[in-house]
């Protein structure tokens, strides 16, 4: 794992640093550390990162453009921050966790453990960024129609007709996508309120149907949670 | 211009009542005659109340009407006036005939058929031998002698004391009834009008003198002092207790004031309606008053002219303002056309005879009152809007002291020391005791100076002392704060050098790079100077070679608001690079 730690405060850092250690220990790969928003920004034009941990001032605008930029690469982020007051916000935009200050190793592992898939992920993303040239923009999450994975990246088909890509990796997406999707498959994740209907095809296949006339396909495991959850 | 002042303050006692002109005088009616028809003879024989002697000898005159061409008579010396006065009808028993004279020469003693009956003062061969007699009064005709039919009428006169070249003198002849009846009314105005421009008068000098330090209101105040006294004036000649020296030393003072009450108006209202270029207006308003008050003096020009010109540029304006909406100046307007229209009337008189019904009685009075009323609302509408500015500042000034706990109590500040705190625990417990130590101190100061509107210098220098120390531990950097040992005795709002010193944290300082604070006070003549001075490499970095505004924050913005509130326009903010070093500096006018 790649982690970068946007902290202002030496001691703060020092000490998520020294806490990051020793709760994942040798999944990290290399831990960096930035003091300041430029000297985040250019570590991350210059390095691949899977894990953000942002001290974000979210009250600035400043704050916010990092946030995005960071949401429209491939890493994750979470948020350590003291301005708890915009937790919401945070989640809104696609953050992993949002983890108030002043924290104890134990609620960094709870974020640690969302990030790695063993907790339960938040539900309330309501945009995700996404980069278009170089200016990162906010999709909402709730025009989506599916998205579907590509040989890198994902694909958002929106209601409209539009495609956008997504830096991000469909199992990212579904960790933290709010339970109005579902995933049907390996490559796909559906929007719910957008299925018009779907059906059994014989050989153990079966299809969905979207509002629009799309026809999607359903894994054969997957089947049954999708057939339980369009029943309630 | 004396005749002109002498015109309309006689002309009021006849515009609303009946009067007739000429030498005829019919006793059944109540009409008062105007006696202006009479012959002059220089010199003084008392044997002429008797024997006129010829007809030739006597000139003909008329009161109040310039000599006729190549007349050697004057109303200097001693002189004879006469005139037959012809009385017709039955005479009412019930009230005596009188007299009733306004500005004959210094001293008079009138006979009636030959017969001293009244004397006015005392006639004199110089003015050592002669005693000024009063102004103005009533003389009663003798009874048993005013019977029908033709009487002679002299006036023995000696005028020593008062220089007059014209007989601008006026006798009127009547029943003692009506006569009374019209000067009480008059006196009767006058005591009104001085009770109203008082009132006024006081308002406004309260309204100066009291909290609200309103200027403008200060002219308006001695604006109605001036007619207080020019009414008091009046009501004085209307009581004929006035001397004739007295009066002729008096009277060009008192006519002084008119105007310069007139300037004073205008000029108030100059500065309440705050009408663009009142400074140059004031200036021409100043000297078409200096012409008004020295032509008659030196030209024979009549200014009021003048004052008619003012009178409706003023005008136009406060038409000006009230299309603009400006507050108060609706109201102003109609005081102000009402002052107009009263003046109107009294200059459109002689020449509109019609108008006549416009100077009833009371009717002036009641223009005046709406006048008034009209002004002073305005001023109350002015006052109501300074009162909402007033209170939105004091709502502004608790919401800063508010804003001010919220910014340093608010809890990002405390859950990040908290957080910084619980940092060093186990590895630095010293460090995060001297931190704990550090914002206890700052929290204590600040609760105690949030209320004030300014502190000693010393509490904010050791304020932004405790503040680099709890922020030195949290940033791994040691700052400093250097000052001039001359920095006793000033004040400055509080948490304003605490703001410039954390926005310099921020943004001029890097994350572990020590930093040094310079701070220096000193006097510039009327003004003081203080200067904040940072060595930050970060924003000199950001803002080398480039002249990109700065966008100001929240902090800045609440270093302008504590300015304003406690310097009011008296202060000035500037900031920016100098040779690499970043600067703050603010300058307080004194007063």
């Amino acid at each position: 794992m790649r982690i970068l730690i946007v902290e202002d405060e030496p001691p703060i850092a020092d000490y998520i640093e020294r806490c990051t250690r020793s709760l994942l220990k040798e999944k990290i790969r290399r831990i960096d550390v930035a003091y300041t928003l430029e000297d985040a920004r250019r570590h991350l034009r210059k390095q691949a990162v899977d894990l953000c941990l942002l001290d974000l001032n979210l009250s600035g605008s400043d704050g916010y453009d990092l946030l995005k930029q960071v949401l429209a690469l491939p890493s994750q982020s979470i948020i350590i921050s003291a301005h708890a007051e915009k937790a919401i916000t945070a989640f809104e935009y696609g953050v992993i966790d949002f983890v108030p200050k002043p924290f104890t190793s134990e609620r960094l592992q709870k974020a640690f453990d969302r990030y790695l898939g063993k907790g339960p992920g938040s539900s309330q993303l309501k945009f995700l960024a996404y980069r278009l040239g170089s200016e990162n923009r906010l999709l909402a999450v709730e025009t989506v129609a599916f998205f579907k994975a590509t040989r890198v990246f994902v694909e958002a088909y929106l209601q409209d007709g539009r495609k956008i890509l997504l830096e991000k990796h469909l199992n990212q997406l579904e960790r933290i996508l709010p339970d109005g999707f579902m995933r049907i498959h390996r490559s796909y994740i559906v929007n719910i309120s957008h299925v018009g209907c779907y059906r059994h095809c014989g050989a153990s296949r079966y299809r969905l149907q979207l509002k629009d006339g799309t026809f999607l396909p359903i894994s054969r495991y997957r089947y049954p949670a999708l057939h339980h959850l369009l029943k309630k | 211009m004396k005749f002109l002042i002498f015109f309309l303050s006689v002309l009021p006692l006849l515009g609303a009542t009946d009067y007739t002109t000429g030498r005829n005088i019919n006793l059944s009616g109540k009409k008062i005659l105007l006696m202006n028809e009479w012959q002059i003879r220089m010199g003084d024989q008392l044997e002429w109340a008797v024997n006129p002697g010829e007809d030739s000898s006597w000139n003909p005159v008329i009161f109040k009407q310039p000599p006729p061409a190549g007349d050697q008579t004057s109303a200097q010396g001693n002189f004879w006036l006469q005139t037959i006065i012809t009385l017709q009808g039955k005479k009412d028993e019930t009230y005596p005939l009188m007299l009733f004279f306004i500005q004959l020469p210094s001293a008079f003693e009138i006979f009636w058929d030959g017969i001293p009956f009244a004397r006015n003062g005392r006639v004199g061969k110089d003015s050592h031998g002669e005693t000024p007699g009063k102004i103005r009064g009533f003389i009663l005709l003798p009874i048993h002698k005013t019977t029908s039919g033709p009487h002679r009428l002299s006036i023995r006169v000696s005028n020593f004391h008062i220089h007059k070249t014209n007989h601008e003198f006026e006798l009127l002849c009547g029943y003692s009834s009506v006569l009374n009846e019209l000067t009480s009314q008059r006196k009767e105005e006058n005591l009104l009008y001085m009770g109203l421009f008082l009132t006024a008068a006081l308002f406004s000098l309260f309204l100066f003198l009291g909290g609200w330090r309103y200027f403008p209101a200060i002219f308006f105040s001695i604006f109605t002092f001036f007619h207080f006294f020019i009414n008091f004036w009046y009501y004085l000649l209307r009581s004929n207790a006035l001397k004739v020296p007295l009066y002729y030393w008096l009277n060009p003072v008192f006519t002084s004031a008119n105007t310069i009450s007139f300037l004073l108006l205008n000029v108030f209202l100059l500065w309440h309606l705050e009408i663009p270029r009142r400074k140059v207006f004031s200036g021409i308003l100043c000297v078409s008053s200096l012409l008004h008050v020295v032509s008659p003096f030196l030209f024979q020009w009549e200014f009021w002219h003048l004052d008619l010109i003012v009178a409706f540029v003023m005008l136009a304006l406060i038409f000006q303002q009230v299309r603009k909406k400006k507050t108060g100046s609706a109201t102003a307007l109609l005081g102000y056309s009402f002052f107009l229209f009263d003046w109107l009337v009294y200059l459109l008189l002689p020449l509109l005879p019609v108008l006549a019904f416009l100077d009833a009685p009371f009717i002036s009075l009641l223009a005046y009152s709406i006048f008034l009323v009209g002004l002073m609302g305005s001023v109350t509408l002015k006052m109501r809007e300074q009162f909402r500015t007033l209170d939105a500042l004091r709502f502004r000034s608790q919401r800063l002291e508010a804003e001010l706990l919220k910014k340093y109590i608010q809890p990002h500040f405390i859950m990040n020391t908290l957080q910084s705190i619980k940092s060093f625990l186990g590895r630095d417990s010293a460090k995060a005791e001297k931190l704990i130590e550090a914002l206890a101190g700052e929290f204590r100061l600040i609760n105690r100076i949030s209320g004030e509107m300014e502190i000693p210098l010393e509490e904010e220098l050791r304020l932004c002392r405790l503040h680099l120390e709890l922020m030195g531990y949290r940033r791994n950097a040691n700052y400093q704060l250097l000052t001039d040992k001359d920095c006793l005795g000033f004040s400055i709002p509080p948490m304003v050098l605490h703001t410039l010193i954390e926005n310099g944290l921020t943004h001029a300082l890097k994350p572990k790079e020590n930093g040094n604070f310079r701070f220096q006070c000193q006097r510039q003549g009327h003004k003081t100077v203080y200067r904040l001075e940072n060595d930050g490499s970060n924003l000199a970095e950001m803002l080398k070679g480039t002249s990109e505004h700065i966008e100001e924050g929240m902090g800045m913005k609440y270093v302008r608001a504590r300015l304003a509130e406690a310097y009011a326009g008296k202060w000035r903010l500037d900031y920016g690079l100098d040779k690499g070093i970043w600067f703050v500096q603010i300058e307080k006018e004194d007063g």
